[in-house]
């Protein structure tokens, strides 16, 4: 690397930086028409026009070097210390055509720092359609650089700004504003007290609340020569170096950059007054994720059927097909049982990520969070903590992460320990098949019970979360709060190459990052529900013979076998019915007994099954904690599928899946298989609505991710705040199952 | 005791799943992203101390 050119990509958020280093190194990071996208820097190689290599960093957007957050004081870090390994040979500062403006102050304060300074202005493609012109070549002159205009939505300027970066030691190292005008004196006193050092550099320095190695704040303040400054003082000139600093951009832009009014539509203004107005904007947000969830249910249950006969069949076919043996056992009742209650999903999955990709991408999600800034402020979280609360909705794992750009320390925390609450997709699994499970088919106004159920849930996530981060605001007793601005993208048509993108990848990354855990555990599982050292597990079909002689069939297997004959008796099977040797037609009656025979070795089969599992190894596991949740509505085998749930909620299913396979040699759907399981003291079935919306509500509120916990444990740099999230929302969700359980049976 | 080709394929499978488990969740690799320094804080505040 120590021949490529460093480039460091900086700029305002929602410049479209990512889509830059998206297309400079060929790399697929994630991007949207939302803030806040990027909060730790990306790197890739890009290869330049002269057969030489770039090595880009892309930095997390920052609207200046007045750093006031754990994200933006990356950006910083890497411009003032120059030992720093990334430190660039060249700065490429992102703008937008329609935000140049603003977007300039930064490229001032970079270009002052003496480093080389490329400028990209992007979404070139909007200039025509907002009546925007541009002189570029005065533009470049007055801001002694080289401009590319780019459009990373047409691939345009993307060769022109490689040539520019090839050919940066041509590029003008001088400031572009003297900014010690603001108070010369003081700027004086610092450059003779450190006269080797770069003048502003040592202003930003001693008007960070960071370190910078080499150069130490510490240092700088203790010296006797140069005359101490408060915090107030300094704050107030960097409000003058800012206004100073807009001063020069006005006048610059004044003679090189022109909108015609007549030519810009006033689309955007409209659509933004409906869209966030106070009552309709709340209106449309739920009218929109009505119309997700019922296109959640609707449209992917033709495929998840599909899905779900198809690992059905395939397990039947392993079992039939490969020579009979415990691998083959571990194939078809573990392995493709776990796996197939992952896979059923990806529709919906792919549904959710796809109208998430489009809110994204049209510019839509950044009114949302306006929106939700208004409705949160009252419970003491700014809109600095809706980005996350919004993108937990994906993964809680990034949400946890995208707090960093939350100054203050105590909101962060906050945002962090609430963000789990938040519905994330990997609670999607077990909502969608116990409500189809538990909740009737029925519709008011056009949208089924099912949908409604599906969105309450989500509020709730949401509501639950800004009601505890209320109650944690009155605990942690906040002072001050961060200051929050929204940047209003314009609306864009969503590119379908970007959204086909989001949905393929992250409905890939659901799949294999869970499919990996449920494989592996599926294995444990099978491997514990096969094996047992007891009495009774050894001694299953004696027993259940023994006890058929005596005592009949149980009252499931005698409704089993009715339900089945009674089936067989009314439909085309019994005149159709011949002799396989013979080939002579039964008579009614004998084809009843031979039918009935076999019924009964099913069932029997079936019994044999069930009490060999109830004392296997993993039997005895839930068995002995079945008391903990017999409270909740819940046997045995729910309690195992919470127990290694906690890895990942997306593990619940398939968890049940493999349990309720192991020996069963019937070929049937997940959900048919969770739809027969009869509750061993009410004998009724397990998944009822009572025990349905108990289950719902443990998972809703209950903290059932490992990989999030290490994340809170990396973001909060200590066990404390992970262990007393785990236990507070665990017993939480345990109280409110509980209670909700016994007033519902 | 004496273990047919399927038995010895279980085992070696279920192995396999036991160490993947034991590998992700007791001994994981560090996760990548910001290492722990003074100069990573952005408030006197921030917790990292």
């Amino acid at each position: 690397m120590s021949n490529s050119i460093k480039v460091a990509l900086i700029g305002n958020p929602n410049t479209g930086k990512t889509s830059v280093f998206n297309q400079l190194t060929g790399l697929k990071q994630k991007v949207g028409n939302y803030p806040g996208i990027t909060v730790e820097k990306k790197e890739g190689i890009c290869k330049l026009s002269n057969g030489q290599k770039a090595h880009i960093i892309d930095l997390p957007g920052t609207y200046s070097l007045n750093t006031t957050s754990l994200d933006e004081s990356v950006v910083v870090e890497l411009l003032l210390n120059k030992r720093n390994e990334d430190f660039p040979d060249v700065a490429v500062v992102i703008t937008d055509i329609e935000n140049l403006k603003r977007n300039l102050l930064l490229f001032t304060q970079i270009k002052d720092l003496k480093i080389p300074t490329l400028l990209v202005i992007n979404m070139a493609d909007r200039m025509v359609k907002k009546g925007i012109t541009l002189n570029i070549k005065e533009l470049e002159q007055k801001l002694d650089t080289r401009i590319a205009l780019v459009s990373t939505r047409k691939g345009t300027g993307i060769e022109e700004l490689k040539t520019s970066i090839a050919n940066y030691s041509e590029l003008s190292t001088e400031a572009v504003i003297n900014a010690s005008h603001i108070a010369p004196e003081y700027f004086e006193r610092l450059q003779k007290t450190f006269p080797g050092e770069e003048l502003y550099k040592l202003w930003l320095v001693i008007t960070q609340d960071v370190n910078f190695m080499p150069l130490e704040k510490d240092r700088l303040q203790s010296s006797e020569l140069l005359p101490t400054k408060s915090k107030a003082e300094l704050k107030r000139l960097q409000h003058k170096e800012t206004i100073y600093r807009y001063r020069f951009i006005n006048n610059v832009l004044k003679e090189t950059y022109r909108v015609d009014p007549s030519a810009a539509k006033g689309l955007r203004a409209s659509l933004d007054r409906i869209l966030t107005h106070k009552i309709f904007g709340y209106l449309i947000f739920v009218l929109l994720l009505l119309l997700i969830f019922q296109a959640i249910f609707d449209w992917s249950q033709i495929p998840m059927d599909f899905i779900d006969a198809q690992f059905a069949s395939a397990s039947e076919w392993v079992k039939n097909s490969l020579p009979p043996g415990v691998f083959t056992n571990l194939l078809a009742e573990g392995i493709l049982a776990g796996i197939g209650g992952i896979v059923i999903f990806i529709p919906q999955i792919a549904f959710l990520f796809l109208f998430i990709s489009l809110l994204e991408e049209s510019g839509y999600m950044s009114r949302v969070v306006f929106l939700m800034d208004r409705l949160m402020r009252p419970f003491g979280l700014s809109g600095k903590s809706v980005v996350p609360l919004i993108s937990g909705t994906a993964c809680a794992i990034p949400a946890v992460m995208a707090t960093r750009n939350i100054e203050n320390w105590k909101e962060r925390l906050i945002t962090i320990l609430v963000t789990p609450f938040t519905t994330c997709s990997a609670r999607l699994p077990v909502y969608l098949i116990i409500i189809a499970l538990v909740i009737p088919e029925g519709s008011v106004l056009g949208l089924s019970y099912q949908a409604l159920t599906l969105m309450l849930l989500y509020l709730l996530g949401f509501a639950t979360a800004i009601l505890a981060a209320l109650v944690l605001h009155r605990v942690l007793k906040i002072e001050g709060r961060s200051f929050f601005m929204v940047e209003m993208p314009s609306y864009k048509l969503p590119l379908l190459r970007n959204v086909i993108y989001t949905v393929v990848e992250k409905t890939k990354s659901f799949v294999v990052g869970a499919g990996k855990i449920i494989l592996a555990i599926s294995i444990v599982l099978w491997f514990l529900g096969s094996n047992g050292f007891s009495y009774e597990f050894k001694n299953a079909e004696e027993i259940i013979a023994e006890r058929i002689k005596n005592e009949g069939f149980s009252t499931y297997s005698k409704a089993f076998m009715n339900d089945k004959l009674e089936e067989y008796s009314s439909g085309d099977q019994l005149s159709d019915d011949k002799d396989l040797n013979t080939g002579v037609t039964h008579s009614p009656k004998v084809s009843v007994e031979i039918k009935t025979r076999q019924l009964q070795e099913a069932a029997k089969g079936q019994e044999i099954a069930s009490y060999r599992l109830e004392h296997s190894l993993i039997g005895n596991i839930g068995k002995s904690f079945e008391p903990l949740v017999k409270p909740l509505g819940y046997d045995w085998k729910i309690g195992i599928a919470i127990l290694t749930s906690f890895a990942a909620r997306e593990v619940f299913v398939a968890t049940l899946a493999t349990i309720y396979s192991v020996g069963n040699d019937e070929e049937e759907t997940i959900k048919g298989r969770m739809a027969a399981e009869i509750h061993p003291d009410t004998k009724k079935p397990l998944f009822n609505l009572a025990s349905g919306i108990s289950l719902i509500l443990f998972y809703a509120f209950a903290m059932q991710c490992m990989s999030t916990l290490a994340v809170v444990k990396k973001e909060t740099n200590s066990w404390r705040w992970p262990l007393l999230q785990l236990g507070f929302m665990t017993v939480f969700a345990y109280l409110v199952s509980l209670i909700t359980y016994q007033i519902l049976h | 005791m004496k273990m047919d080709f399927q038995e010895v394929l279980v085992y070696i499978t279920l192995i396999a799943a036991l160490v993947f488990l034991v590998k992700k969740y007791l001994w994981p690799k560090t996760a990548p992203g910001r290492g722990k320094s003074a100069s990573s804080c952005g408030q006197d505040d921030c917790g990292c101390h």
